[in-house]
């Protein structure tokens, strides 16, 4: 007898081994679409319950989308040196629109962030999450820095505020030192940071109370 | 629509491709795991979690192999698996009914030839039995046997030679019917 007859005779027997029924395919599938519901329904509430990724999304696809067309359509937009509040008083410049709402957005974004950055550092929360997202706000005003918007001086003067902020937080995780700390209040604190955010994101309101947006 | 443009969807999400990449690839999965468990109930759990967790898992795939042998990877793994823990729990039973007296050998009868196959084959170790039962029975290659499995192809080659040494030897008293 040889190996070959008695491996061909294997496969053709094996043929009975445990033979399959008939898929089925639709009794299968319910199970996993239903686990697959299942699974999404968690990931949404652990998402949820994740406030930096969701702002970090929602302030990626405004900035992407408004400083994008901020500087295609506003290439050549004047200094305004009367400031935000005078800014807002001023008739709105359509070509600008677009990006002065994505950038009141990010301000009205990163205000929440230091606030809940210094509930979470002084519970001893402050994670590495804290310092992607610090990061990628820090990316943004940088981005911003090189738009139209650096020709406010107040938004410059803001976004050069908000950048040595997010640097200190964005390398607090890794030290978590309460001197640390202490300077990225105070730095907040001594330039009213807050205010000025908020003064930032009251343009956006401005904006839309004007109905041009 | 073709495969990666599926891959490509689901990743992102898509209800309706994952059924699509569902439909193209779960003939093979469950046969697989039938071969395997030899049982329904056991192989539609196997089949489930392997695409389950192959969804799960899609942003992993780097499309360095087929999908298809990426899947298998996982339903070959998910089988091993599964069978380990319905095998220790029916030792467990075993024992129980052992203890209580009240056990059987249905293996004691004199089998016939596919009686006597079918237990040799459930007797080998299951990679080996994987082996066999991916190359002899399904099909399969053995770089897809290798690269599902995580092995060598000279590695499945040597266990598929000793799986069918030992079914021989198990077999040897109908050596005739190969034979002529």
């Amino acid at each position: 007898m040889t190996d070959e007859k008695f491996e061909e005779f294997l496969k053709q027997a094996a043929q009975d081994y445990n033979v399959p029924p008939e898929t089925p395919q639709a009794e299968m599938w319910a199970r996993i679409d239903e686990a697959r519901a299942k699974r999404r329904g968690e990931r949404e509430l652990e998402r949820r319950s994740r406030p930096w990724v969701h702002w970090a999304a929602g302030i990626a696809a405004i900035l992407v989308l408004g400083i994008g067309i901020g500087r295609m359509t506003a290439p050549g937009v004047e200094p305004t040196d009367g400031g935000l509040v005078a800014a807002a008083e001023q008739p709105v410049d359509d070509d600008n629109l677009v990006f002065r709402f994505a950038a009141t957005e990010y301000f009205e974004t990163t205000e929440a962030f230091l606030s809940l950055f210094r509930t979470e550092a002084r519970a001893g929360q402050a994670d590495a999450e804290v310092s992607t997202w610090a990061r990628d706000l820090l990316s943004t005003a940088r981005l911003m820095m090189d738009s139209p918007a650096a020709d406010d001086p107040i938004f410059i003067e803001l976004l050069e505020d908000l950048e040595l902020i997010l640097v200190q937080i964005s390398q607090y995780a890794s030290h978590q030192s309460t001197e640390e700390l202490e300077l990225i209040e105070q730095g907040i604190e001594e330039r009213s940071v807050h205010l000025r955010l908020q003064a930032a994101s009251a343009l956006g309101d401005e904006l839309m109370a004007q109905g041009a947006i | 629509m073709d495969e990666q443009a599926r891959i490509a969807r689901v990743r992102i999400g898509d209800a309706v491709a994952e059924r699509e990449l569902y439909e193209a690839h779960v003939d093979r999965v469950y046969r697989l795991a039938h071969r395997m468990a030899g049982d329904l109930v056991l192989a539609q759990d196997i089949t489930q979690d392997t695409f389950i967790r192959a969804f799960d898992r899609i942003g992993e795939f780097r499309g360095d192999a087929a999908f298809s042998t990426w899947l298998h990877a996982i339903g070959t793994t998910v089988a091993l698996n599964t069978l380990r823990k319905v095998k220790r729990f029916r030792a467990r039973e075993t024992d129980l009914e052992e203890a209580g007296g009240v056990g059987s050998n249905v293996r004691e009868a004199d089998p016939d030839l596919k009686e006597k196959l079918r237990t040799a084959i459930d007797d080998l170790p299951e990679k080996y039995r994987m082996v066999f039962i991916m190359h002899d029975v399904e099909g399969f290659k053995h770089h897809e046997i290798a690269e599902c499995l995580g092995m060598p192809v000279g590695t499945s080659k040597a266990q598929l030679s000793r799986a069918r040494a030992r079914l021989r030897e198990s077999l040897a008293e109908f050596a005739q019917e190969w034979v002529s």
